[in-house]
């Protein structure tokens, strides 16, 4: 339907000179939407020019609105030779479309100063403009657009609204030639190419935002939450860019359960004014067809699934170079209880295979005031996933000797099935042809039925994106699952093919995903993203998420869901889960998911919870848990030999699994090193060079108190010590072995301790009983776990080489001067700030090292590697030296290898300032400054601490290019990308400020690209830029002085 | 050896953080390497350095790689200085909000590098802020032990503010106001000001100029300051400073002959504090108040009939006898002690007085004159010197010098012509009292 887009063009101030002569400029404005255009009058010989002018744009189309951004560009006139570009803003009508009712406000105009941006010379001088939009007649204007759908980058529900519904993923994905490798490109100027570059990241923007709300409104949700729109620039083997949305569909009401003003289409009513396309046939059978459930608690026998996903191994996985290296020194747990394997098996395992019977129910206690349990399904088959450990592609092998559900993993699949598939020049590994034809997308976009976990078998698997789940879902976390892809990306003939081609590669790692959690009995992924790593022609795909069993009661709003549970007679009723919930196994405890003890829960003592937990979640903030969190972080870095085409493909594909393998390994260590028993909000990253691939992991350890604690940590050296260096390392493994022990000794305490005192005295308690012996008085449940504190059962760690030498040496991390505490949890950070508002500084930190490949020893590329990292903190810690910050929050240390010879951190990272005692207050002025939108807060986290979110307006989405061939002359490459960095934080601003708002949430670069040549004194860096507009007002506490 | 070599790295905070130890580096003209070596002595004693890290067992190594991790903050801390020269060189700047600091700390930053050397101040002071000064300034860096970068910086500093204070002198504004207004205003601030003074009188002390500013805030300082503080952004104390050191620069006084080569800048300061506020008015920027160098061209002349200025001479003896001798604990409260105020001591006085009278009140009215042109204010200090001189040549202490001056700005009041011209006459005398007082 028409809209019409009203534009004021007011003034500028501050243009360049343009005009050598007069020192002066005559400028004129040219307003460009789409094929529309229009143009001011020249104002002639000022920097200040003033022209009042209104323009009106008539839109026949709103596709147009949501896929196009309006371009305003201003120019300086000449009368002897073509005008010359000053600068232009690009604004993003989305936010006009998507009005943030929901949230009782909406962006009504976009008013303000706006930067005029120049690829080539940055900003100069800034345009008042005015936009403003009026749809004509029609109730329901967006028929064919996705526009009415609000895109949140957090990953959790936004406060001031209730989330009615969860939907399930939704993601887009779309292919366009790179212009940058167009055959236009060497002849036209620079400045245009790189403007064509960034038109074109805004428009894949507004599309991927179209066509994903488009999916939404199908499927009847209203707000896509934790979106993440990520571009893949392929380079020049392919010459295209892969825009990739993904996020997950909710439906959301205004708190209190006021209708949103824009009720979103229900599936069943999409067909009335369906334009064409007709709606999956699983979307409009489904959701209503399922009776409504009574609570079924377990179902015995084997699945009916069974015989189609259990089939036994047809090849076995390579066998691992060395002999297991660790193992656990404990009597097994029960008699049922099968022994325990090595963590990641090897084909050896497969003689289990075959046949196992069908495991017996779980024995669970039934009780009255124990929760409708969700039930764990029984599990068919094995699993390639331990709670800690990474059912990747590839490191994944059967435990239990049943074959993993289709499609199976890499390494299983030797490499004899790597085809080529025709023409794109796409390559197949490590997938299986499977002549079943699935549409995926079908059934992302199908909502997850309350309940529907009584189901006899897990159909469907939700992918979810969101990373804190509603308060009243109840979740049990069974583990990371991840899954790897290797491709080649080719020279494509045509777009056409490149579409559907990538959309296939996703939809495999997604099904993979999804074979994973079905595996592991878990009827959802949470906390899912995905991720990719490029290097020349070869690109890894990567998927990561955590399988879980997620029950959402009936209806998700928190008041109607107090209203059923007060309801006697509905069995149905919700009640609030024990906290320990999460942490609970979802698989049976006789047969285990993963080769690890299975304990009963500490907290409760009815359920089985695993011995370590991982979740790319964040932690629940009602988990009990004793002791700091700590960051841990792992770090593998390992050397490959440079190759092409399909040898270097199968060469990655291989070397993905030990990777995985070891930052599984270093990441297990890690925890154990601390005595934590969980990890949660995992992030992982890969990069592929020439010469290097590097995996990194992050997460925040904690110890929870459902948990048993860990083992402490022994390394058996069968290596002779040597030479001075081998004593060093003997020295840092004693230290290692140390160090665990005192913190299992230690966590000891605090567990004992915390279980005598009351939950809210816990961590004061914690502290005072430092030294006084732990008198355990557990209950019965515990005393298994006992006694083994003190080395009687340890995790043993063997060393038979230098690489295993190498590990161990990167497994102490030097402590961080003065304690600076650091976090990589949001919900962490909240808990230590207490809605205390803090000043704040983001510090992006980048740094680049050439790469020497003759002196790489591989046999200490970790030390060296992990070294690196250290040092980014070193240098974060001494800048910080005078300020004392109550927390530094670590957003993310991205690594990648830009060049052949070149590795790149980047790190971003928060800087919390404490208040000094007596200044806790924030002062009158910042007050001031933050309730009148003086000052607009760029902030990575999906809050800001002692302010209340009025509204959100819309998501914020910036590309920007800038190039120099005057690098020298700017500074050098610190210089320029300083001033660039600089600039985009302005522009983005001024967006802001525009629409109304006073703060970015979730404000982050998801794209920083820089390649600079010193001798071309070239320099050129690309950057994108998410973020959710908001309008906070900060809480000014009635302090007593005040009162 | 690592297989990583670090190549470059920067680091961006925003909103910016700046440490404040390495910008004075940097405004010092330090090399990267300088500041780093300073930092690294500075940080010794620190914790951070007691980081042993545990994964390195070879301490030169550690200390290297700590070397290098210190110089590669300085430097680009020192990059982030050369990015934000503009911007400190022309605060208005900020607004486009390129570079977002917390104003408290923009505040800092603006200070340090608006800061100045008060020995390398005092070398500029009574010379118009020009290439030629800074030039003259930067041959006495080397005695002074200032480094030529900050030399410059302080050079090019007071050059930049001279102009803007110079560009927003409002001569149209003032000449275009309406006259009566201007005469209203001046009446007005005769009257707050000689009441101020004689508070501050009775304090013993003429720490008005070294006052918060508010004493004087009536003057042609919030003119100034404005000029200085608006386009500058920098504290309202600097911008103080400023304002005098200009005032005094602008009008190129003589402060380096005889003992005026002695006065420190802390007292020249106080010195264009008093005349900025007693002798300009609001809106005349630093030139004097037109108002009152006309009076006083007029006094001058109304003086130089014999009569009238006989009889002012009379009635000044006669006023001055009653004063000495109605006050006689201002004498013995004068901090020189020589003598006690005794009738004969006061009758000695009163004849030496009456000796030197006629010399002092020429004097006197010759300055006066001399205010309405620039050449002629260009010695006023060396003129109020020759006062003093006349003053110390009568035998007067302080205190006494101080009531002579009162005594002759009253006695004038009844014989003058005009309202204006008492008015002229107290105001002037109560900038002279004050500055002879200080020198």
């Amino acid at each position: 339907m028409p809209a019409a887009i009203k534009i004021r063009v007011l003034e500028a101030r501050g243009l360049p000179i343009m005009d050598r002569a007069t020192e002066l400029t005559d400028a004129y404005v040219e307003v460009v939407h789409e094929r529309q255009s229009a143009r001011t009058a020249v104002a002639r010989r000022t920097l200040n020019p003033q022209w009042h002018q209104d323009f009106r744009f008539e839109i026949a189309d709103d596709c147009d609105l949501q896929d196009h951004p309006l371009v305003l560009t201003c120019w300086d006139k000449d009368l002897m030779s073509a005008d010359d570009e000053i600068g232009a803003v690009s604004l993003d009508l989305n936010p006009l479309l998507h009005p943030s009712q929901q949230l009782g406000r909406e962006v009504q105009q976009l008013h303000g100063w706006f930067p005029l941006y120049d690829t080539l010379h940055g900003v100069r001088g800034e345009l008042a403009v005015s936009v403003k939009m009026d749809f004509i007649g029609d109730q329901n204007p967006f028929k064919e657009s996705g526009a009415g759908v609000t895109f949140y980058s957090m990953p959790c529900v936004p406060p001031g609204v209730e989330l009615v519904s969860l939907v399930g993923l939704v993601e887009e994905l779309v292919v366009v030639d790179d212009p940058e490798y167009h055959w236009l490109d060497p002849i036209r100027t620079a400045r245009l190419s790189n403007e064509r570059r960034q038109q074109l990241l805004y428009e894949l923007s507004g599309k991927i935002r179209r066509q994903m709300g488009r999916k939404v409104l199908k499927v009847g949700g209203n707000a896509v939450l934790g979106f993440d729109l990520s571009f893949d620039l392929e380079g020049e083997d392919s010459a295209v860019i892969v825009a990739r949305g993904l996020g997950t569909s909710v439906k959301l009401e205004l708190e209190g359960g006021a209708p949103p003003h824009w009720s979103p289409r229900s599936p069943g009513s999409a067909g009335a004014h369906d334009y064409g396309r007709s709606p999956p046939p699983l979307l409009l059978s489904q959701p209503n067809a399922l009776p409504k459930m009574g609570k079924i608690r377990s179902i015995s026998g084997p699945l009916p699934t069974r015989g189609r996903l259990g089939r036994p191994i047809v090849s076995p996985p390579p066998p691992p170079p060395l002999p297991i290296v660790e193992r656990f020194h404990s009597e097994p747990l029960g008699a049922d209880s099968p022994p325990p394997p090595p963590p990641i098996a090897s084909g050896s395992d497969s003689s289990l295979g075959g046949g196992a019977p069908p495991p017996p129910p779980p024995a669970e206690p039934p009780s009255p005031a124990s929760p409708p349990s969700p039930l764990p399904h029984q599990l068919c088959g094995t699993t390639c996933v331990t709670p800690a450990s990474f059912a990747s592609s590839s490191s994944t092998l059967p435990a239990l000797g049943l074959a993993p559900p289709p499609p199976p993993c890499a390494a299983h699949v030797p490499l004899k099935n790597v085809s080529k598939l025709g023409g794109s020049g796409g390559l197949y590994l490590a997938n299986e042809a499977r002549g079943r034809a699935v549409r995926f997308d079908v059934h992302e976009e199908q909502p997850i039925k309350p309940r529907r976990r009584a189901r006899a078998t897990i159909e469907q698997v939700a992918l979810l994106t969101l990373a804190a789940m509603p308060a009243h879902a109840m979740v049990r976390v069974a583990g990371v699952v991840s899954a790897r892809s290797v491709k080649l990306v080719g020279a494509s003939k045509n777009l056409k093919s490149a579409q559907p081609l990538r959309d296939t590669w996703w939809s495999e790692i997604r099904e993979e995903m999804r074979a994973h959690a079905r595996s592991l009995a878990c009827s959802s992924i949470v906390g899912y993203t995905e991720y990719t790593s490029y290097h020349d022609e070869l690109c890894v795909l990567s998927a990561v998420g955590t399988a879980a069993v997620l029950t959402l009661p009936d209806d998700l709003r928190p008041s109607r869901g107090r209203d059923a549970a007060a309801d006697p007679f509905d069995v149905n009723s919700y009640r609030q889960p024990p906290p320990c919930t999460i942490a609970h196994t979802p698989y049976p405890r006789t047969e285990p998911a993963f080769p690890m003890r299975i304990g009963t829960c500490r907290l409760c003592g009815r359920k089985y919870v695993p011995e370590l937990l991982l979740a790319t979640i964040d932690c629940p903030s009602d988990l009990p848990c004793v002791g700091e969190a700590t960051v841990i972080q792992a770090r593998v870095c390992r050397t490959k030999k440079s190759a092409n085409g399909e040898a270097h493909a199968t060469a990655i594909s291989q070397a993905l699994p030990f990777l995985d393998y070891d930052l599984h390994r270093q990441l297990m260590y890690k925890l154990r090193i601390h005595a934590k028993n969980a990890a949660f909000g995992l992030r992982m990253h890969i990069s592929v060079g020439d010469t290097l691939i590097i995996a990194t992991a992050e997460a925040t350890a904690v110890c929870l108190t459902c948990l048993p604690v860990t083992t402490a940590l022994r390394i058996r050296r069968n290596l002779e010590v040597l030479d001075e260096e081998d004593e060093h390392l003997v020295r840092l493994q004693q230290n290692v072995e140390e160090r665990s022990l005192q913190n299992v000794a230690l966590h000891h305490q605090m567990l004992s301790v915390a279980a005598d005192t009351p939950p809210q005295s816990e961590a004061e308690g914690a502290v005072e009983a430092k030294g006084t012996p732990g008198a355990d008085e557990g209950s019965s449940s515990d005393s298994e776990y006992e006694g083994t504190a003190e080395g009687a059962d340890a995790f043993i760690v063997e060393i038979d080489d230098e690489m295993d030498e190498d590990m161990i040496a990167v497994l102490l991390d030097p402590p961080l001067p003065r304690q600076l505490p650091l976090f990589a949890s949001e919900a962490e950070l909240r808990k230590t700030l207490q809605d205390r508002w803090t000043q704040q500084h983001t510090l992006e930190l980048l740094r680049r090292f050439a790469l020497d490949i003759s002196s790489i020893q591989p046999k200490q590329l970790n030390q060296q590697f992990a070294r690196l990292f250290h040092e980014l903190e070193s240098t974060i810690a001494f800048k910080l030296r005078k300020q004392s910050p109550a927390g530094v929050f670590k957003l993310s240390t991205v690594v990648s290898q830009p060049t052949d010879t070149e590795v790149e951190l980047r790190l971003t990272a928060l800087v919390l300032q404490s208040a000094q005692p007596g200044e806790t207050l924030p002062t009158k002025q910042t007050v001031d400054d933050v309730n009148d939108g003086v000052e607009v807060t760029l902030t990575p986290l999906s809050f800001v601490a002692g302010c209340t979110i009025e509204a959100m307006l819309g998501s914020l989405s910036l590309h920007l290019i800038k190039e120099t061939w005057t690098l020298r002359e700017e500074g050098g490459v610190g210089n320029f990308c300083h001033a660039f960095i600089a600039e985009a934080h302005t522009i983005a601003r001024a967006h802001i400020r525009a629409r109304g708002g006073n703060a970015s949430l979730k404000y982050q670069f998801t794209q920083f690209k820089l390649t600079h040549n010193p001798a071309r004194n070239h320099a050129y860096v690309l950057c994108s830029i998410v973020g959710d507009a908001a309008l906070l007002v900060l809480n000014y506490p009635a302090s007593p002085r005040e009162a | 050896m690592s297989a990583f070599v670090a190549m470059y790295d920067f680091c961006i905070s925003d909103p910016l953080t700046i440490d404040l130890e390495v910008f004075n580096f940097w405004l010092d003209g330090l090399s990267v390497e300088d500041a780093a070596d300073q930092l690294l002595y500075l940080q010794e004693s620190d914790d951070l350095l007691q980081r042993i890290d545990a994964t390195r067992h070879d301490p030169q190594v550690h200390s290297r790689e700590w070397q290098q991790l210190v110089t590669s903050d300085a430097g680009s801390q020192f990059r982030t200085f050369r990015m934000l020269k503009p911007y400190l060189d022309d605060p208005t700047r900020w607004a486009d909000q390129r570079f977002r600091m917390p104003a408290v700390v923009r505040q800092r930053v603006l200070d340090a590098y608006y800061s100045f050397d008060d020995r390398l101040m005092r070398e500029a002071l009574g010379r118009k802020p020009t290439p030629k000064l800074r030039r003259a300034l930067e041959a006495q860096c080397e005695r002074l032990n200032i480094s030529l970068t900050s030399c410059r910086r302080q050079a090019d500093n007071l050059y930049r503010l001279y102009m803007a204070a110079d560009e927003h002198e409002p001569h149209v504004a003032a000449a275009a106001m309406d006259e009566r207004a201007a005469e209203d205003s001046f009446a007005e601030l005769a009257d707050s000001d000689i009441g101020g003074g004689h508070s501050s009188r009775t304090d013993g002390e003429g720490d008005a100029a070294r006052g918060s500013g508010r004493s004087e805030a009536s003057g042609a300082v919030p003119a100034l300051l404005g000029a200085i503080q608006g386009g500058f952004m920098i504290s309202e104390r600097l911008a103080i400073r400023y304002a005098r050191l200009l005032f005094l620069c602008a009008h190129q006084f003589e402060t380096h002959v005889g003992q005026l080569q002695l006065l420190r800048l802390e007292q020249w300061e106080s010195l264009a504090a008093v005349i900025l506020c007693a002798w300009t008015a609001p809106g005349s920027g630093w030139d004097l108040n037109p108002q009152l160098t006309i009076g006083l061209r007029e006094i001058k002349v109304h003086l130089l009939d014999q009569k009238v200025f006989s009889s002012m001479q009379s009635a000044a003896m006669s006023a001055l006898g009653t004063s000495f001798i109605a006050s006689p604990q201002i004498s013995s409260r004068d901090g020189y002690g020589r003598r006690s105020s005794t009738p004969t001591n006061t009758k000695a006085i009163m004849t030496r007085v009456s000796a030197r009278l006629h010399q002092l009140i020429k004097l006197l009215l010759e300055l006066g004159g001399a205010l309405s042109y620039a050449k002629e204010l260009r010695d006023l200090f060396v003129d109020l010197m020759e006062v003093l001189e006349v003053l110390k040549q009568i035998g007067l202490s302080e205190a006494e010098s101080q009531q002579l001056l009162d005594v002759i700005s009253k006695v004038y009041v009844p014989i003058a012509q005009k309202q204006l011209h008492a008015k002229c006459w107290s105001r002037f005398l109560y900038g002279v009292r004050k500055c002879i007082a200080l020198l």
